[in-house]
């Protein structure tokens, strides 16, 4: 037989050695790694096995309810249908590609990833795989009802959010949102789990925790067939605790219905307590449509377009105030001193500051003739403030500003709040490195210029003015109350700060904006019933149309709301804005007052 | 020479071997098939039956038919191979990610897996053509015979299936008397080039915080770190180079040129290293390294090591019995019919069963070898020697892939995975030794 070796091949014979030994190297290591899993560690790997034997399901908690300030639920949850399948229980004689087709067509959706979906399941035979989330009503029972069609599936009711009234005071509630990676790193709790919802913003967001409960979970032990052998630990899931707004059910409606599909925001706030009564943004959303997958139309309109309906334009939007801003600078003059409000001004149209005269003019082209601050007031006249402006010394406008909170925060229970801006010497030299001239002062003293103001902190100024000085932080969240009932956390009205000015002072600013309504530039809301107090405004936009503004409130002795109503891109004040405060005060107390007839030329601010 | 009977010419322990390693899968298969609800598991169960009788079939053909006509085929079996793995790369059918099934009603063909054999045939017949190993050419030829089917079948992509190559030319150009120098050369520089990219990636996944870039940081604490696997492969390319020096020697050719010649596979490794972190995407890395710590990533490739050890390891002694295994039968294991059965065996017939698995294997490679040695001219036993490269490389990657020591790579295991046409590749490789065996005494 060496011979034959020799002789016939050519072979390396010792290279046949070392390769044999190669082989028989790798062999045994596998042989010595086989005895060391099975039998040096066997005992603990079967205990870990045995561990595997344990399955552990969660049940969703559902959400604490949402209320309005009488108690009416504006935000529940519903049962929603969820598609599970569980492979093991699958019928054999079935083909589970034509029950996928058929489940396709009543699911609507696509057939093909349907059946990667319950290939995907298929892994896990004796798992429960959810398959869709939120399937029709009629679908599920259809379904439910055929278990010899659909073997193996089944139909678990899970509770979702449900929005009662769609887009109702949807800022305020806000909507809901698969939680993020990065939220999940920053919150660094145990409550959340990955693919949980959270709320993205409003009330659902900035008391998520407490709205959401506990989740529950049943932790099952399954024999090796993956039958359920025995529940180990059940643990019910807790109902999250529920909210009480601050919000008028009716108010609330009654604004949004009268402000249609007009951009801007509407604030109603309680003057005694900072309460809000009604914020409306407008556009708005529909927060159900986030709890599916957002079409792609949808996310568009929602996400992209410029009509930003997620942007809360009560909060976060920016715009000069307009006269509503003369509010402050007839304080700052008669507060510093510089005139008294019987003194006169001679308003011809236009006005002439510094030595290249450059011209400002008054919005009334003919002029307002003799003008004393209650006329100056009521008519908005343009000429009589900048006049006053020019008095102030340098600085006294943007301190009395900010007395009355303007350029910080309100402090409303809401996320992304904006301060906006009140400029000054400083702030001018630090961001267009230029000096301040009386021009700015002119600007500002009627609002415009680089004064950058939201709706909010307008309603909380003329709250102040309404109460006589005092400054609320609003909030929209009155009451957290357990699912037992218990009140978890209430919301003590939190005075911010105590205005103290001469109550002459107040008197004339009361009166002022009181003529406004009487026989100026206000005359759209004098209702007979209801004494209103307002002040309208009209925010310069070169980019295009003018803002409107209208800021008041109501009765005039003893005033139980203060309003803002802010139109973007609505023209004049007092044209636009005054009217729509009119008819939602008037549906509001039900006054069926007929509108009057109001001469648009007289009112242009 | 005496002649031996009839009876002990046709290899029986062999072919005993081959049948009951395809009993066992088929029982696998059929056990695996009882509890799931694939559509149509019945289907599984027929279509392996079929290839099993296929692969019968054409074994007992190969085994009666002289091996030295596929001589006069060599050539032709190589081309129609190649030419339908080029065909499989644009009519071929998608799935798990690569085209590489050509599906004809329902069934499907794999071109890939019969492609190892014919290249065995073909390989086998170009070395016994040269009379000698001359300077480069034969080694370099026999090269480009292997990295053709291996090109072919990485564009598919098929990553595990064409690493058999590798395995297979290197046994047979060894065993064919190729030049040592070349061959070592040829292990240095890709150890180290598949050393530097793995080792790479490792680092790069368990140290570097994501965001920095501290690799040199990462590398120091690879090394600080006790991580024993980590040194045996260090130490493992340390012995390599050692040889590599130690065996120029024992030939007295040692020269300067030499240690400079030494630095060529170290050069072609380095330049090897970066081909294959360009060509490798970021996770096929990952899955050939998670083998070394699958808790780095343990809900993927690290989920299915960690599942499959902890499967065979709770199998103990006699295993936990058919149908009773809970993490088969729960669903923790992936892929049991196909490159995790080995895990399934292991766990419900215990050291007993994955023992036998693995005897049955050593015994088909054994009689490979000695059919190898026995065989009556060099074509016959470097297909002889082939074909043991190529279970023995299968069989290694496979169980040591789903006993946490060998890379995820989806290779099947020979004879027992479910797949119909690794099956009959697989048993047409078992008919070609039994011809070799039978005719080792014919002249």
């Amino acid at each position: 037989m060496k011979s034959i070796l020799e002789q016939k091949l050519r072979l390396v014979p010792q290279r046949l050695i070392v390769f044999a030994i190669i082989i028989l190297i790798a062999f045994f290591i596998m042989f010595v790694r086989l005895f060391q899993l099975q039998i040096i560690k066997g005992a603990s790997y079967r205990k870990v096995s045995e561990e595997n034997r344990t399955q552990i399901t969660f049940t969703q908690a559902p959400r604490g309810n949402i209320f309005d300030n009488d108690g009416k639920l504006l935000v529940g949850n519903k049962p929603s249908f969820t598609l599970t399948f569980t492979p093991d229980f699958f019928s054999r004689d079935l083909s589970i590609s034509r029950v996928s087709e058929k489940l396709s067509y009543f699911l609507k959706t696509d057939s093909q990833k349907l059946l990667k979906n319950l290939e995907q399941a298929n892994l896990y035979p004796f798992k429960s795989s959810r398959i869709k989330t939120d399937i029709d009503r009629d679908v599920a029972f259809y379904i439910s009802e055929r278990h010899n069609e659909f073997p193996g599936f089944s139909i678990q009711v899970e509770p979702i959010r449900d929005y009662k009234y769609l887009d109702f005071a949807s800022h305020v509630i806000g909507y809901m949102g698969e939680i993020s990676r990065d939220q999940m790193f920053k919150l660094e709790t145990e409550i959340y789990r990955m693919g949980d919802l959270i709320g993205k913003s409003g009330v659902e967001r900035v008391h998520d925790a407490l709205i959401r409960g506990k989740d529950g979970g049943t932790a099952i032990e399954v024999s090796a067939a993956g039958k359920q052998v025995r529940v180990l630990q059940h643990i019910n899931s807790q109902r999250g605790n529920d909210v009480m707004l601050s919000i008028d059910f009716e108010l609330q409606r009654i604004a949004e219905e009268v402000m249609g599909n007009k951009h801007g925001s509407i604030v109603f706030i309680d003057p005694s307590s900072g309460a809000i009564r009604a914020l409306v943004s407008k556009p708005d959303f529909d927060p159900n449509v986030f709890l599916r997958p957002l079409e792609s139309e949808q996310a568009r309109y929602l996400l992209r377009s410029n009509d930003k309906p997620l942007f809360n334009r009560a909060t976060q939007a920016q715009y000069a105030p307009g006269s509503v801003f003369k509010i402050i600078t007839a304080i700052a003059a008669l507060e510093e001193g510089v005139l008294s409000p019987k003194d006169t001004f001679e308003c011809t149209g236009e006005f002439k500051v510094g030595k290249q005269e450059r011209i400002f003019r008054c919005w009334k082209e003919e002029g307002h003739k003799k003008v004393n601050m209650i006329k100056g007031l009521g008519e908005s006249c343009d000429v009589y403030f900048y006049n006053v402006g020019l008095m102030l010394s340098r600085g006294t406008l943007p301190r009395y500003a900010r007395y009355f909170g303007l350029g910080d925060e309100t402090g409303i229970d809401l996320p992304g709040e904006k301060k906006g801006i009140v400029p000054d010497r400083a702030w001018k030299k630090k961001l267009l490195n230029e000096g301040w001239w009386d021009g700015d002062t002119v600007n500002m003293s009627i609002g415009q210029g680089y004064l950058w103001v939201t709706p909010l902190q307008m309603a909380n100024l003329v709250a102040a003015v309404a109460n006589g000085g005092d400054v609320w932080q609003p909030y929209l969240v009155k009451e957290i109350i357990s699912p037992d009932g218990k009140i978890l956390q209430e919301t003590e009205p939190k005075l911010k700060r105590k205005i103290t000015i001469k109550p002459d002072t107040w008197k004339v600013i009361k009166e002022g904006m009181r003529y406004a309504v009487t026989k100026g530039t206000a005359q759209a809301v004098n209702m007979r019933k209801l004494p209103i107090a307002a002040k309208t405004g009209t925010a310069e936009n070169p980019q295009g149309e003018d803002h409107a503004w209208f800021a008041g409130y109501a009765p005039f002795d003893k005033p139980e709301l203060a309003f803002v109503v802010f139109v973007e891109h609505g023209g004049h004040g007092g044209v636009v804005a005054a009217p729509i405060a009119r008819e939602i005060l008037d549906r509001y107390y039900g006054l069926e007052e007929q509108k009057k007839a109001v001469d648009t030329r007289e009112v242009r601010d | 020479m005496a002649r031996v009977g009839e009876t002990s010419r046709f290899d029986y322990l062999l072919f005993v071997a081959m049948i009951a390693s395809c009993v066992i899968g088929l029982s696998i298969l059929v056990s695996y098939m009882w509890r799931t609800v694939v559509a149509g598991s019945y289907l599984f169960i027929w279509k392996q039956m079929i290839a099993f009788s296929i692969g019968l079939t054409g074994a007992l053909l190969l085994a009666y038919v002289d091996y030295r006509h596929l001589k006069k085929y060599a050539p032709i079996i190589y081309v129609v191979f190649m030419t339908l793995l080029f065909l499989v790369l644009i009519f071929g059918k998608v799935a798990r990610g690569a085209r590489s099934w050509f599906s004809i009603g329902p069934f499907s063909f794999q071109p890939s897996e019969f492609m190892a054999l014919a290249y065995i045939i073909f390989l086998a017949w170009y070395i016994e053509l040269q009379q000698k190993w001359e300077g480069i050419k034969q080694f370099a030829v026999s090269g480009l015979i292997t990295l053709l089917p291996m090109g072919l079948i990485l564009l598919q992509p098929d990553f595990g299936t064409s690493l058999v190559f590798i395995a297979i030319f290197l046994g047979m150009v060894y065993l064919g008397g190729a030049q040592l120098g070349y061959i070592l050369s040829l292990v240095i520089a890709g150890a180290i080039a598949s050393f530097i990219s793995l080792f790479l990636t490792f680092a790069q996944l368990k140290y570097t915080v994501p965001g920095s870039h501290r690799l040199g940081n990462a590398i120091a604490a690879t090394f600080s770190s006790n991580n024993n696997i980590i040194t045996f492969l260090f130490v493992v390319f340390l012995v390599l180079v050692l040889c590599y020096f130690a065996i120029r020697k024992f030939y007295r050719n040692f020269s300067f040129a030499n240690v400079v010649y030494a630095f060529v596979p170290i050069l072609l490794g380095v330049m090897g290293a970066t081909g294959i972190q360009g060509f490798l995407k970021g996770y096929q890395r990952q899955r050939l390294i998670a083998f070394l710590e699958p808790t780095l990533d343990p809900l993927g490739v690290g989920y299915n090591i960690i599942q499959s050890k902890i499967a065979i390891g709770s199998g103990k002694f006699l295993g936990k019995g058919i149908l009773s295994g809970t993490q088969s039968q729960l669903g923790f294991l992936p892929e049991q019919h196909t490159d995790f059965i080995f895990a399934v065996i292991g766990e419900e017939l215990g050291f007993v069963g994955a023992g036998l698995v693995l005897f049955l294997l050593c015994l088909i490679i054994w009689r490979g070898i000695v059919i190898s040695t026995q065989a009556r001219d060099t074509f016959g036993g470097l297909l002889a020697a082939g074909i043991v490269c190529m279970f023995a490389f299968h069989a290694v990657i496979n169980i040591g892939m789903v006993m946490g020591i060998m890379p995820v790579v989806g290779v099947p295991l020979p004879l027992i995975s479910y797949g119909g046409s690794s099956l009959i590749a697989h048993m047409l490789a078992i008919g070609v030794l039994l011809s070799v065996s039978y005719r080792r005494y014919m002249y």
